[in-house]
């Protein structure tokens, strides 16, 4: 393959990579030193298509970052761009700088391959798709540590690439949570209760529809009753979780096309972020009552 | 340069509309040297303008293809060129020639491979084959880097070729390299001159050569100037059937080495020279002080080297 803009020294290895993605990721449609976008400063040395719709972007270099990449990363996580930036660099080079540098590609989000002459790579970290990257990282110590390993695996389950699990995985345990909740304080009686009426079965707070869980401990929750032994506790977090009650519908939607898919991560980001902070306030009201598992 | 120079026009022009110039003799550009020119136009834009020339809907580029390329990888939409009127091929060489003459110099490879386009066209208008120096005063070369340079292009192509993909290569991976060709035909020319006949076939002590030096048999590139010295082992009144056989072993044994083979046969006769020649070095300086007063220091060297010189007499005897 010629390259325009690659230096010559670069070159093997730039085809090296090209085979590499195609066969390790199914990367198909590659396209050599192509803007991606007319605003972006930066043409990678290839762009390709992923299964999930997502841009691979693979950029041939001696070391793995450098201010260039820093800008264009910066641009497609501002402008929510789907794509997945690998920096591919060829076996035995050792600059002084390069386990800076490999750190700073890490941090922000940038994958990296050393790939081999016999064209198998070793692949010091994977990328972040960086649409997704932009994501308010979650900040553990305002969590309960019972709960940490769970969040923090739900963040990076959303950065690897996959948002909508990342997303179902926080939203599964705020249901769990208000369920738990919910139960809890209607066996404490703390809900009102009108004359006559039946007792609610447990499989209404752990199997019936959230939905209806929910409404009916927004309408039938003693505030104060609860605030005594949960002073965090509203009114509000109720109506906040009411709004997660059809998750499924948002984040099983699948994108078709690549503006599809920029708006649906820009649209998961910005749940993930709601739900998980939601669920920290959740959190907090439910350690008095010893129900976090 | 011996040619009427016209000023161009300085404008704006799109990065996409450019095209290299194919006659650019430059062969390679290593990606260290672009990403610190990418990052200097990153931070401050492209300061000095290309030169390029129209051709049809297209500008080419005379002068500043790194700094296209790297205009073009930061998704640049215009650069400042000064576009100048489409130069004959000649002139089209030679102002490249010219540009890098003042700059940076090229590999000699990439001057090698392009010299002899240069001699027939130059030979064309000037009306005979070019000397060096008109070679010299033509694309602004000193003499010296075009007579290296066309060792080079003397190389055959296979040789060439292999010199071109080991500069392809990172530099730290390079285990070749233009001086190593350069050095070694300049030993080879010698032995083939002050010997002739030993090597019939140049390419059968190209790889000879090649394959000690990849095996580090042949340690530096250096080397190669002690063959041309065994074979001009007359001029030192060494044995010449000694150094001639030292020169076929050489070629021969893969595994005798370019000092064995310059201990076996010239090293004491070029150290005799050498002592011969400082002598009579020392002896005119000493014709300059005689009669003057003698420093304390040079007193006390020159009695360690009369007591030094008598000894090695006395043991002559």
């Amino acid at each position: 393959m010629s390259y325009a803009f690659l230096g010559q020294n670069l070159h093997e290895t730039a085809d090296r990579a090209r085979k590499y993605f195609a066969n390790a990721y199914g990367a198909t449609h590659f396209k050599a030193e192509a803007a991606i976008d007319a605003q972006l400063p930066l043409k990678p040395t290839w762009q390709a298509t992923l299964n999930g719709g997502y841009i691979l972007c693979i950029e041939v270099r001696e070391t793995p970052f450098s201010q260039s990449l820093y800008e264009f990363v910066t641009l497609c996580a501002q402008q929510g761009k789907p794509v997945r930036l690998w920096v591919a660099v060829p076996h035995g080079m050792a600059a002084p700088t390069f386990n800076g540098e490999l750190k700073q590609a890490r941090e922000l989000g940038v994958g990296v391959a050393q790939i081999a002459d016999d064209g198998t790579a070793h692949e010091f970290h994977k990328p972040v798709p960086l649409s997704l990257f932009a994501l308010r990282k979650t900040e553990l110590k305002h969590v309960p540590k019972i709960r940490r390993e769970t969040l923090k695996t739900a963040e990076d389950t959303f950065l690897s690439g996959a948002p909508d699990q990342g997303c179902q995985a926080v939203c599964q345990d705020l249901e769990a949570i208000t369920r738990r909740f919910a139960e809890h304080t209607y066996q404490a009686g703390w809900w009102k209760t009108t004359a006559g009426a039946k007792a609610l079965p447990t499989r209404f707070f752990r199997r019936d529809s959230w939905a209806t869980m929910l409404e009916a401990l927004d309408e039938r929750i003693d505030v104060q009753q609860v605030k005594v032994k949960c002073p965090t506790f509203g009114r509000p977090l109720v109506a906040g979780a009411r709004q997660y009650t059809n998750w499924r519908n948002t984040v099983s939607h699948k994108p078709k096309t690549l503006n599809e898919l920029q708006k649906r991560d820009a649209r998961l980001r910005t749940m993930f972020e709601a739900t998980r902070d939601l669920l920290i306030e959740w959190y907090e009201v439910a350690k008095p009552l010893k129900i976090l598992k | 340069m011996p040619q009427d120079h016209r000023t161009g026009k300085l404008a704006e022009i799109p990065v996409e509309h450019i095209r290299p110039n194919p006659d650019n003799p430059r062969l390679t550009f290593r990606q260290g040297e672009l990403d610190e020119l990418q990052e200097s136009i990153r931070r401050y834009g492209v300061q000095v303008p290309i030169a390029v020339f129209k051709r049809g809907s297209h500008y080419i580029l005379i002068d500043g293809e790194r700094r296209w390329r790297s205009a073009s990888k930061l998704n640049l939409k215009t650069i400042p060129a000064l576009i100048q009127d489409e130069p004959g091929p000649l002139r089209n060489l030679l102002l490249m020639f010219n540009i890098h003459a003042l700059r940076e110099q090229w590999d000699p490879l990439t001057i090698a491979l392009k010299l002899p386009r240069i001699v027939a066209l130059l030979g064309k208008e000037l009306g005979k084959p070019p000397t060096e120096t008109d070679l010299s005063s033509h694309t602004g070369l000193p003499r010296g880097v075009i007579r290296r340079s066309r060792l080079l292009t003397n190389l055959p192509k296979k040789y060439q070729d292999l010199l071109l993909e080991d500069l392809k290569k990172p530099k730290s991976r390079q285990t070749l390299g233009e001086d190593l060709f350069i050095e070694m035909e300049k030993s080879l020319k010698t032995v083939m001159r002050a010997m002739p006949g030993l090597i019939e076939d140049a390419d059968v002590a190209r790889d000879a050569f090649l394959g000690k030096y990849r095996k580090k048999v042949i340690p530096n590139v250096v080397d190669f100037r002690k063959v041309a010295k065994i074979a001009r082992a007359k001029t030192v009144g060494a044995d010449q059937v000694t150094a001639r056989e030292a020169i076929v072993r050489l070629l021969e044994d893969p595994e005798y080495s370019i000092a064995q083979a310059w201990n076996d046969t010239v090293s004491e006769a070029y150290t005799e020279r050498d002592i011969v020649t400082r002598i009579d070095l020392l002896l005119t300086r000493l014709d300059e002080v005689e009669g003057g007063g003698l420093d304390d220091d040079v007193r006390e060297k020159l009695e360690e080297l009369v007591s030094r010189a008598r000894a090695i007499l006395e043991s002559e005897e």
